[in-house]
């Protein structure tokens, strides 16, 4: 055989085998892409019917093979089956169901709860009242000592055109805030409506800087019974949002206490 | 005709709109239970007031509540000045430390005071 005829059959027999190599690694390929998510995995399922509040045996467990596509965290596998048996139901089974963590959740006792709260209730109160108390304490003692007489409120300002100028919110603030120009502007009000409680424009350097006793909208005028001094409050508001702020902390961690208590002394039992 | 259609066209004026707001009828100091003898009615502007004043139809929810402020004759009444935790015993000593002057108008001027002094 010619030379020539010899390499072009060795050619051809080269290019049969890669082909048919690509081939069999395509179909191969094709074949674990369809079968994605169709692969069988292993789960527990309930071989008998199960109420609620009993006792899961070994023998009301059995194992089935399903699509891995339909397996997720929530089912028991087989390995944990250990994990489950001698649990209490939290939820009626039947067989077949796939058995789930969240059968196992047992719903709160009511009862325990009451007897819970009940306990700590004394406690919390207590509490409560204690770090009033001493909120309001702290509270007059930053204050300082009682404030210089104040003089009479000043007369209210000539009307124009049946209007005042008054310094308004400009923006919605918050209670607490301390104020600041960008926030304050001034507009009319109807002098009809025009009281000494007011605070008119001209006094906005009394303004900046003070400490806002109550909330406000957008154009609500400035009323010096809600301006506080920002260092040492004195309006009742001020006093009360920290006695309502260290009550609530109070009861919160004496409740925390309680409850972990009589969790504890629950367990010991 | 043309006084008709001025007349028409002012009613119709938004920034002309009016509501009806809850004003105080006399001097009320910061502690002082609101009674429906010490409010009225009123209308004013719709464009001078917010959300935060009480309007007619929510008056009930004032009434017999504890100012935490001090309310000179013809405030709006807003709802800012009234407690909204509820008062006990013990928060009643916050009126009694901070709220002090014979009257409102003396409570007013003390909160104009401390806002006074807080200037450099």
């Amino acid at each position: 055989m010619k030379p020539v005829v010899l390499g072009a059959l060795a050619g051809a027999l080269a290019a049969v085998l890669i082909v048919g190599g690509l081939t069999v690694s395509y179909a191969a390929k094709r074949r674990a892409q369809a079968r994605v998510g169709w692969n069988l995995k292993p789960i527990l399922v309930m071989a008998a019917d199960l109420e609620e509040g009993a006792v899961l045996t070994e023998q009301a467990l059995a194992k089935r093979d399903v699509p891995e596509q339909f397996v997720h965290g929530s089912n028991v596998s087989p390995a944990d089956a250990e994990k489950i048996v001698g649990v209490t139901t939290g939820a009626p089974l039947l067989a077949g169901d796939p058995v789930l963590w969240s059968a196992f959740i047992t719903r709160p006792d009511q009862a325990k709860i009451d007897a819970c709260v009940e306990a700590i209730r004394a406690d919390t109160d207590a509490a409560g009242e204690e770090a009033v108390t001493r909120a309001i304490d702290a509270f007059a003692q930053n204050a300082g000592g009682p404030l210089p007489d104040a003089p009479p409120l000043p007369p209210l300002p000539d009307p124009k055109d049946g209007m005042v100028r008054v310094i308004v919110a400009k923006e919605a603030l918050k209670d607490g805030v301390v104020l600041r120009a960008e926030q304050l502007s001034v507009r009319d009000f109807p002098a009809k409506f025009a009281t000494r409680s007011l605070v008119y424009a001209g006094n906005t350097d009394a303004v900046v800087g003070a400490r806002l006793a109550a909330a406000m909208e957008p154009g609500d005028p400035m009323m010096w019974q809600l301006l506080d001094d920002a260092a040492h409050p004195h309006s009742p508001g001020a006093c009360m949002a920290r006695a309502a702020e260290a009550v609530a902390e109070a009861r919160k961690r004496q409740a925390a206490q309680g409850a972990a208590a009589f969790a504890q002394k629950e367990g010991a039992r | 005709m043309r006084l008709l259609l001025l007349a028409w066209v002012l009613s119709s004026d938004p920034s002309k709109e009016e509501v009806t707001v809850v004003v105080a009828t006399r001097d009320l100091m910061a502690g002082e239970t609101v009674t429906f003898d010490d409010i009225a009615q009123e209308k004013i502007g719709k464009r001078f007031v917010s959300a935060s004043v009480v309007k007619p139809d929510s008056a009930s929810y004032i009434v017999n509540q504890k100012l935490n402020y001090p309310v000179l004759k013809g405030d709006l009444m807003y709802w800012s000045f009234f407690e909204t935790a509820k008062a006990t015993q013990k928060n009643q000593r916050c009126l009694a430390l901070a709220a002090k002057g014979a009257n409102a108008a003396a409570q007013v001027a003390q909160a104009r005071q401390v806002a006074m002094l807080h200037v450099k």
